[in-house]
């Protein structure tokens, strides 16, 4: 009965009505039929069939990936271009952060997207980037770790181990039996807190020397273990240790470059201006100015590089070498104008004892300016070319740079300690000797008028000066005995006990000391920068640039020369010294 | 059985009205016009109803909210509205149409269509090429334009307004497509990609349109035009003007906030809106002013318990416990304002004082 009805119905409408209602009925039909549940797009779970990635803790994965990958297929030609870093243990969370991008977990009952958390990228890249970096390889960009949620975030869920420990007390299932080599690593790794071994040998992070053709086969020991020898990082401090050790470095070697660089400059725009007694100042800086730029050179080419040898597991540092152009270049750097700035200081202890003490002009003081240069050089460079000739070279773990003593306690006590004891104290003889003469010929300056005064504030000023360069210089000499005094107990204890056990008794350098010791290292550069600050150096400079200017040239050199002159005239005269017959105003300009 | 019957019933149909009304070749048509319509027919349908219920989630906080039964009266009762709802129903109708077409043709539905590899291998831009599957999305267009259009044979202004919207779908479709990458190289470097054109979310074609719904074209033609010749040329020749990109719509749209059983309309009464709450856009915060405000309704609020899942954890290694909360959600309906009980007491005064004076 319903097909006549609806002929009839038809006959009767307009084309395009009927045209209408046919599409419509068609519609209907179809939406009976049930055929619209075929455009759903939901995600379909499929076993993992990457040979790489089963057993990695769940079985089923969707496709495509975020990659675009259509199938697994696809998905296991790029992910075994990893399998070499899988292999080599960079890191034991790689394999499943790779897969959990590569291959993302499918849940059955949870449909939003479940990718590894930020802190499993950040661990994986930690171990495996330098690895990378050696090889020419980045760490992809799209594997950043920015763009991956935070372990806890409440509306993006992230995969990571911890969340289990942390949201629950008992874990809801026993532990994975572990199936491949980086699970296994991952298991050893919690084993020691529950059993401490303390039989002494070379453990982790120390490195062993295997090969009899390594360079250092029988000829490093650790804690009294042969062929063992010291990673590239001091093992007792932790990454973000390191990392503000490299910033702190920074810091301070920069700022020395820039204070001791402007001191320099300045010198050299009016040398006139600096005589003896203070002259020294200017050479003491221009050591820092290369003391900084050896740790500049550290900054610049990295930790590694400079303090470093071999490559992943084998990776030491550096032990009794000459051989690294870069590790040689930051020692000389470092050690040869350390050490020329400490004579340096004991020259301008000594000169400031001649005219304060011995009321010397600067004349007379200048006239032995050749010696002071000669001891000033001369000595470094011997010591330098000892070191170098002894192959005591060696690198720093804590602060990456290449010095002498630091693998060896004869090169620390020959090298380092004892020059620099002898230093500080005879420089502080000269010092001690210089204000007892000062207290004395105190009373005859006073007496002698007006004029006297700024000799006299010259004179404290350089006295202060000197004695502001014994703190820095004590300090690193304490921090010095400390280091030797402890290191062969720091190094026993990393080959005879565990990390647990050191960090429960306290075992390891002090973290303070190192940074204390850097800084004082550089602070002497810094602070002799003060010396130039005064309206002379504004006045020196512009006459500088006024050079240019021919109107300028004169006036200004000539009152200041004369009134200095004046002043040590009067200063020698009023002392009741014998004036000197050889003395010019030409004089001062050859004694360079 | 019975859908197989209906199918061959309604293609004898029209084939027989074709014969009887426009003069169309039989052999031509039985030539292509059976087989092909029987191969694609199910994509077809598929399609239309993919292109109802995004047109229903589109408008679903709107006056209107894409009503079947007033299509499905209109036809019947012999009135056709030719407004702007109307346009974007058939725009997105025929979206739906060449979207399904063109995924089926990808995923290989069909034996004579597949990937679009016209520039397959050709360098398109700095570092990637041409590649992979692209939607063929000229196939779709093709088979969606014979199907959707066909239905239009009249030549007034009403079915060359449908066939300009049926237009503005399809080029919604493609303007909308996207390219996707894969890359190549060694460990996950993007050394070179390989690209290819996708379809988006088919909520991106009704976004698309539902754009171009607020800001539809009205086109004013002459009262009385009829199906003569000349009327036909000002018609072709009024819609070839507007751009293909612009829904079209011939008249105004009734009041949708009353109940016109006439016309299919249920009004606003009733209607659930919505107020306040996170990630409500600024049209689905006004939800209540539009549906009940403006239309002289008042808001009832009515309270609900709902048990959903909540602080989801995920478990080494692997699952996601949930845990399943209660929670009291506000709902907000449009109901009759209490003025209308006034009014009754103020009718019934005036009778009461009728009688008195009486």
């Amino acid at each position: 009965m319903r097909k006549p009805a609806d002929e009839h119905h038809f006959t009767m409408e307009t084309s395009g009505m009927h045209l209408v209602g046919f599409w419509l009925h068609v519609l209907l039909l179809f939406q009976l039929s049930g055929l619209g549940d075929s455009a759903s797009k939901d995600i379909v779970c499929e076993p993992i069939t990457v040979p790489m990635c089963k057993g990695i803790g769940y079985n089923h994965t969707y496709m495509p990936n975020q990659f675009n990958h259509d199938n697994q297929d696809e998905v296991g030609l790029e992910v075994h271009q990893f399998w070499p870093l899988v292999r080599i243990h960079c890191s034991p969370d790689l394999l499943f952060f790779l897969c959990s991008m590569y291959t993302p977990i499918c849940l059955q009952d949870y449909k939003k997207p479940l990718p590894p958390c930020r802190s499993v990228c950040e661990r994986a890249k930690r171990g495996c980037s330098p690895l990378m970096i050696q090889y020419g390889f980045e760490w992809p960009e799209r594997m950043s770790c920015e763009q991956l949620p935070m372990l806890g975030d409440t509306d993006r869920l992230c995969m990571d181990r911890n969340s289990s420990e942390t949201t629950t007390l008992s874990p809801p299932f026993p532990k994975p039996t572990p199936k491949g080599t980086p699970r296994h690593r991952a298991t050893a790794k919690s084993a020691p807190p529950q059993k401490c071994d303390r039989e002494c040998h070379c453990r982790g992070p120390l490195v062993p020397i295997k090969k009899e053709a390594h360079p250092l086969h029988n000829r490093v020991n650790t804690g009294s273990l042969p062929n063992c020898a010291l990673p590239c990082h001091q093992p007792y401090f932790s990454q973000d240790e390191r990392t503000f050790t490299t910033f702190w470095i920074g810091l301070w070697s920069v700022l020395c470059f820039v204070s001791t660089f402007t001191t320099v400059a300045t010198f050299l725009i009016d040398m006139e201006r600096f005589k003896y007694p203070e002259r020294p100042i200017i050479f003491l800086a221009a050591c820092y100015l290369f003391v900084s730029l050896g740790y500049i050179v550290r900054l610049l080419a990295g930790h590694e590089r400079v303090a470093c040898e071999g490559t992943g597991d084998q990776q030491h540092i550096l032990y009794d070498t000459t051989g690294p152009a870069l590790c040689t270049l930051v020692f000389l750097l470092i050690y040869f104008f350390g050490m020329a700035s400490s004579i340096w200081w004991v020259v301008l202890s000594f000169t400031w004892f001649l005219a304060a003490g011995m009321k010397w002009g600067n004349e007379a003081i200048a006239g032995y300016s050749q010696y002071f240069h000669l001891a000033a050089w001369l000595v470094p460079s011997v010591k330098s070319i000892a070191v170098l000739a002894l192959s005591s070279v060696d690198g720093d773990p804590v602060a990456g740079i290449c010095y002498v003593g630091n693998q060896s306690l004869e090169g620390l006590r020959g090298f380092v300690l004892a020059p620099l004891v002898v230093y500080l104290f005879t420089g502080s003889l000269f010092l001690l000797a210089g204000f007892v003469s000062l207290f004395r010929i105190r009373s005859v300056i006073k007496q002698g008028g007006t004029k006297t005064d700024k000799l006299e504030k010259l004179m404290i000023r350089i006295g202060l000066f000197t004695v502001l360069y014994t703190v820095p210089a004590t300090i690193v000499v304490a921090c010095l005995v400390y280091e030797q005094h402890y290191r062969p107990s720091w190094e026993r204890a990393l080959a005879c006990s565990c990390p647990s056990e050191r960090q429960r008794l306290g075992m390891g350098p002090d973290y303070a000391v190192f940074m204390l010791k850097y800084f004082m290292c550089l602070v002497v550069g810094i602070t002799s920068g003060v010396w130039i600050w005064s309206g002379k150096t504004l006045e020196s400079w512009r006459r500088f640039i006024a050079r240019y200017v021919p109107c300028r040239t004169r006036k200004p050199p000539v009152s200041a020369s004369s009134m200095y002159s004046e002043a040590s005239t009067a200063l020698t005269a009023r002392a009741g010294t014998a004036p000197t017959g050889t003395y010019h105003k030409s004089a001062p300009s050859s004694h360079v | 059985m019975f859908m197989h019957l209906e199918v061959y019933y309604y293609a004898f149909i029209l084939m027989a009205h074709m014969k009887t009304c426009c003069g169309w070749s039989v052999n031509n048509f039985l030539m292509t016009g059976p087989k092909a319509y029987l191969i694609y027919s199910s994509s077809v349908a598929a399609g239309a109803q993919s292109g109802i219920e995004e047109c229903k989630y589109q408008f679903a906080w709107d006056r209107w909210k894409c009503p079947e039964r007033a299509l499905q009266l209109s036809t019947h009762s012999g009135l056709r509205s030719a407004n702007r709802e109307t346009a974007f129903f058939h725009a997105i109708s025929s979206a739906g149409v060449m979207y399904t077409l063109t995924r089926n043709c990808s995923l290989g539905d069909f034996d004579n269509c597949g990937c679009d590899d016209t520039r397959n291998g050709q360098r398109g831009g700095q570092g990637w090429l041409w590649g992979g599957c692209s939607d063929n999305v000229g196939f779709g267009e093709v088979i969606s334009k014979q199907f959707v259009d066909a239905l239009e044979t009249g030549q007034d202004a009403r079915a060359a307004m449908n066939l300009h919207n049926n237009e503005v779908g399809r080029k919604a479709v493609k303007g909308t497509m996207q390219r996707t990458c894969k890359c190549h190289g060694v460990s996950g470097s993007c050394t070179t990609q390989t690209c290819w054109l996708q379809l988006p979310e088919f909520r991106e074609v009704g976004n698309y349109l539902k754009e171009k719904y607020h800001r539809a074209v009205k086109v004013d033609l002459l009262r009385g035009a009829g199906n003569s010749a000349a009327s036909r040329g000002a018609i072709a020749e009024t819609f070839n003007s507007i751009s293909r990109k612009e829904l079209v719509h011939l008249e105004d749209s009734p009041d949708y906030c009353l109940e016109n059983r006439t016309l299919g309309l249920p009004g606003t009464e009733g209607r659930e809106c919505l107020r306040k709450g996170k990630n409500l856009s600024k049209w689905e915060k006004r939800t209540c002013k539009r549906l009940c405000g403006d239309c002289g309704l008042a808001v009832e609020e009515r309270r609900a318990e709902t048990v959903s899942s909540c602080n989801c954890k995920f478990h080494w290694c692997c699952a996601v416990k949930c845990e399943q909360c209660r929670k009291t959600v506000t709902k907000y309906y449009c109901v009759k304002r209490s003025k209308r009980v006034k009014n009754d007491n103020a009718s019934r005064r005036k009778s009461y004082r009728l009688k008195k004076k009486h």
